[in-house]
């Protein structure tokens, strides 16, 4: 935390706050994030409050952040609300995953999963299963749930030892270089619940970067609906779906936003998702600790309270998500030639570059500093058939098994500088944004056949351009 | 300065919007002043504190012990009132995490008994870099410092020394702070808990280390020679005043009303205490508050006694709109009379932690009624930004 103020202060993001932030030369692109943009690009990029947030509310985003970094504890604690731990988990802080609010990535060959997850379904078979799919959007393997908690409180066995095993697939450029890229696969080993379902479906997850949440989540739905085209009717090859998944606080179906299906229609009901699913803490909005009826000693194990947390705290590491700034390019005029090509091979069909997000309602004045800002995500926000390469075949929602929502690039140069790696995709198995490129197919095979087929200079200013984001 | 400002009435000359360009140019100067006589007041602190530690690595008894934990919470007071120069000066930012870096996976730095809380995603929890085969060198620690990027791997600072003098604090008592025994530093027989020659050699580097940070800061802003000094003197006033007025509002605003008092109050956990090992938060927050206000009204009370004061922001603002000044100056100092309620009651056997305790409702409203009085000078800070800098 201390970093995280202090860098804030270093530069123009301090005087944004009193509205001092300089006007943009009229050569140089607008700023990523709008009037939130930090222009700071160091370790602490990704977690420097928006430029414009107020002074009167930077008490909600410090607060928000200490309970997004520090370690929640088991149950019963004494007195303190920061209990309510598991029974089971993966990790016991938000920035365990999300180090200095960035991406997590893959552990060592065969060590347990840290800054990842897997997630878990079978197929729908009854009545009562397609009726939970429709709001849970997957069916829970029957003894594991929807998620392998590789961890738990002491007398409460973890579901799995949860590792990854990886496999060489080896490509080709155009020009004749050879590349190998690996593909991961999810072993499970020490399985305490007994056997997994046949026809369990396993998807591995890194935890995506925070990067501008808030501002996706006020694009108007109307303009992610007018990209979407199921039927690809324009033959651009490219049929971007909307996710209809469920919002639990409204009890109705909602456009998804969030998560690499877009399974989430809300900021709000992402933290609070994920403080159960990978925390173990119950909210208001979901309730029930994600015990299957086989996990007797989840069921029994101390609780932190109902719920574990407070709403006042899940909004508050809301707050902190949603106000988090956007980090402005580096350099965009020298990365005009990779600009060009990211546009001329296809890329912008789905790594859409500007919205503009609404207004500020009634309801949500708090926020009015995410409204009516000029933003460039990099995202379409919508879902695609990637191929059969990057296919988990675990559907989610409306998602199938091949299809992935368009993840926003914005920040995606920094990377490396905010969590010293370079991994990307879903389940992190590109080592760098080569890579990342090159695994994709399905609606997006022109692009990358198109990439393969340039010259290795014209390979490097695409990615250049990538990493002035 | 200020007196003479206040009492007078104001002279029916046309001011600047933002006040006159000649009172800006000093009043920011004077700032820069005041800052250079904390640091200096830091500095003298941390090296009453390394003579200290020396006696007690010299003789290591319950006396020696307590006269440095002494020593540690009188270097404390002077530095946590220079945290109002935090957030705005770029120097203070970049060096802050080396000397005040919390909170702490304390078996990073030394054992731990009992319940141990850290972060899963903390490979070296458990690192203990006073009982393994680490390098102890001043270099070292400072590499070992924030490992692998994790901040709660605090190798050097205040809470590392705090660690190091009082353990952790298992509150065997309510009133209790952390309990080490001065037998951790005996080196031969009689050693407890293991590796007491090192533990020795840490504590002193790392007390060193402190002391050769706080030169550093301390010479960022002298005079006409710092190197700070001189980048703060090339700014125009505008910028000058920013960068002081986001440090005062960012401070009380956030840091302290929002991390420090919220967040733990929210929490009811010690864990979300600043100094938790040795149970002296409330001197924390009301030094805190004071460097505010300090900065605010151009005066600053030294160690020993002497007052500096000078043209203040107060000054300033008066010159503007004396109903904002006055009104930022009654909510400093209700913050003051709210700090100083805490500060009485932990005094009076009622630590921190035992204030935010959940069925403590008497506390609580303690602890919240300053966090309310936080959050109506920021406003009112927000408010002179607004006068004096922009938009």
């Amino acid at each position: 935390m201390t970093r995280l103020a202090a860098s804030w202060a270093l530069g123009l993001a301090a005087l944004g706050a009193l509205g001092l932030a300089p006007a943009h030369a009229a050569a140089e692109p607008p700023d990523s994030g709008g009037a939130t943009t930090v222009h700071i690009v160091d370790a602490s990029a990704f977690s420097l409050p928006a430029a414009n947030l107020p002074m009167t509310r930077l008490a909600d985003f410090f607060a928000g952040n200490s309970f997004f970094t520090n370690a929640w504890v088991r149950a019963p604690a004494s007195a303190s609300a920061r209990d309510g731990l598991g029974p089971l988990f993966n990790t016991n802080s938000c920035q365990s995953c999300h180090l200095k609010d960035g991406r997590g990535q893959p552990p060592a060959p065969g060590a347990e999963l840290v800054s990842m997850l897997v997630r878990a379904s079978v197929p729908a078979r009854t009545a009562a299963e397609r009726a939970l799919e429709r709001t849970a959007g997957a069916v829970p393997d029957p003894r594991y749930g929807d998620q392998i908690q590789n961890r738990a409180v002491e007398g409460v066995p973890p579901e799995a030892h949860a590792a990854l095993t990886w496999q060489d697939v080896p490509g080709r450029f155009g020009d004749g270089t050879s590349y190998t890229l690996q593909r991961p696969s999810v072993q499970l080993a020490a399985l305490a619940y007994g056997p997994l379902d046949p026809e369990l479906r396993l998807s591995a997850r890194v935890a995506p970067p925070l990067v501008g949440m808030g501002l996706l989540e006020r694009i108007p739905e109307a303009a992610i609906a007018a990209l979407a085209d199921p039927d690809d009717r324009d033959g651009n090859g490219i049929s971007g779906r909307t996710n209809q998944v469920w919002d639990a606080a409204r009890a109705a179906s909602a456009l998804g936003r969030f998560g690499w299906k877009a399974g989430q229609p809300t900021l709000r009901q992402q933290v609070a998702a994920a403080f159960r699913g990978d925390l173990g803490i119950t909210s208001s909005l979901f309730p029930e600790q994600p015990c299957t009826p086989v996990q007797s000693a989840c069921a029994q194990a101390p609780s932190g309270g109902a719920p574990e947390l407070a709403d006042e705290v899940l909004d508050l590491v809301t707050f902190y998500a949603q106000t988090l700034g956007v980090p402005a390019r580096r350099n965009p005029s020298t990365a005009r030639p990779g600009e060009a090509l990211f546009r001329a091979l296809g890329c912008a069909g789905c790594h859409v570059e500007r919205f503009v997000t609404g207004p500020a309602p009634d309801a949500q004045t708090a926020l009015s500093l995410l409204a009516d800002q000029e933003i460039h995500p990099y995202s379409d926000l919508l879902l695609h058939d990637m191929g059969e390469g990057l296919a988990d075949g675990r559907p989610e929602f409306a998602a199938d098994g091949r299809e992935w929502r368009t993840p926003p690039l914005w920040g995606i140069g920094l990377v490396h500088a905010v969590s010293r790696h370079t991994r990307f995709l879903h389940d992190g198995r590109a080592r760098n944004l080569e890579e990342a490129i090159l695994w994709h197919g399905g609606e997006a095979e022109p692009a990358r056949r198109a990439y393969t087929a340039l010259q290795r200079s014209e390979r490097d200013q695409l990615l250049f351009f990538l990493g002035t984001l | 300065m200020l007196c003479a400002a206040l009492g007078a009435a104001p002279a029916p000359v046309q001011v600047a919007p933002g006040g006159s360009p000649e009172l800006r140019e000093r009043v920011t100067l004077h700032y820069a002043r005041l800052a250079h006589a904390m640091y200096d007041d830091a500095l003298r602190g941390a090296l009453a504190l390394q003579a200290a530690v020396e006696r007690l690595l010299a003789a290591p008894s319950p006396d020696t012990l307590q006269a440095a934990r002494r020593a540690w919470i009188d270097a404390r007071r002077s530095y946590s009132q220079t945290e109002a120069l935090r957030f705005g000066n770029s120097n203070v930012d970049l060096w802050e995490g080396n000397v005040n870096a919390w909170p702490i996976d304390e078996g990073f730095l030394d054992y731990v008994t009992g319940e141990y809380a850290y972060d899963v995603g903390n490979p070296h929890a458990r690192e203990n870099l006073v009982g393994s085969q680490h390098d102890l060198s001043p270099r070292a620690l400072r590499v070992s410092h924030e490992m692998a990027g994790l901040e709660p791997n605090v190798a050097t600072g205040y809470h590392a020394i705090e660690f190091l003098l009082w353990g952790q604090d298992l509150n065997r008592t309510p009133a209790s702070a952390g309990e080490r025994p001065s037998t951790d530093y005996i080196d031969g027989p009689g050693c407890t808990h293991g590796s007491c020659a090192r533990r020795a050699r840490y504590l002193l580097l790392t007390v060193r280390l402190l002391v050769d940070d706080l030169r550093e800061m301390h010479a960022d802003w002298r005079e006409q020679q710092g190197e700070y000094w001189t980048e703060f003197r090339g700014l125009d006033a505008r910028e000058r005043l920013g960068r002081m007025l986001v440090g005062l509002g960012s401070m009380g605003g956030g840091e302290l009303a929002g991390e420090r008092m919220r967040a733990a109050l929210l929490a009811h956990s010690q864990e979300d205490e600043q100094s938790c090992f040795s149970d002296t938060t409330h001197l924390d927050l009301f030094y805190n508050a004071l460097g505010i206000q300090d900065l605010y009204l151009g005066r600053y009370t030294r160690r020993d006694g002497t007052l500096v004061e000078g043209p203040a922001l107060s000054e300033l603002v008066h010159s503007v709109d004396p109903e904002l000044d006055r009104a930022l100056r009654a909510r400093l100092e209700a913050t003051q009379a709210r700090a100083t309620a805490i500060v009485n009651a932990a005094e009076s056997g009622e630590p921190f932690d035992r204030q935010i305790a959940a069925e403590n409702a008497t506390g609580t409203q303690r602890v919240q009624a300053m966090i309310d009085a936080l959050a109506a000078q920021t406003e009112s800070f927000a408010a002179v930004a607004a006068r004096l800098v922009g938009p």
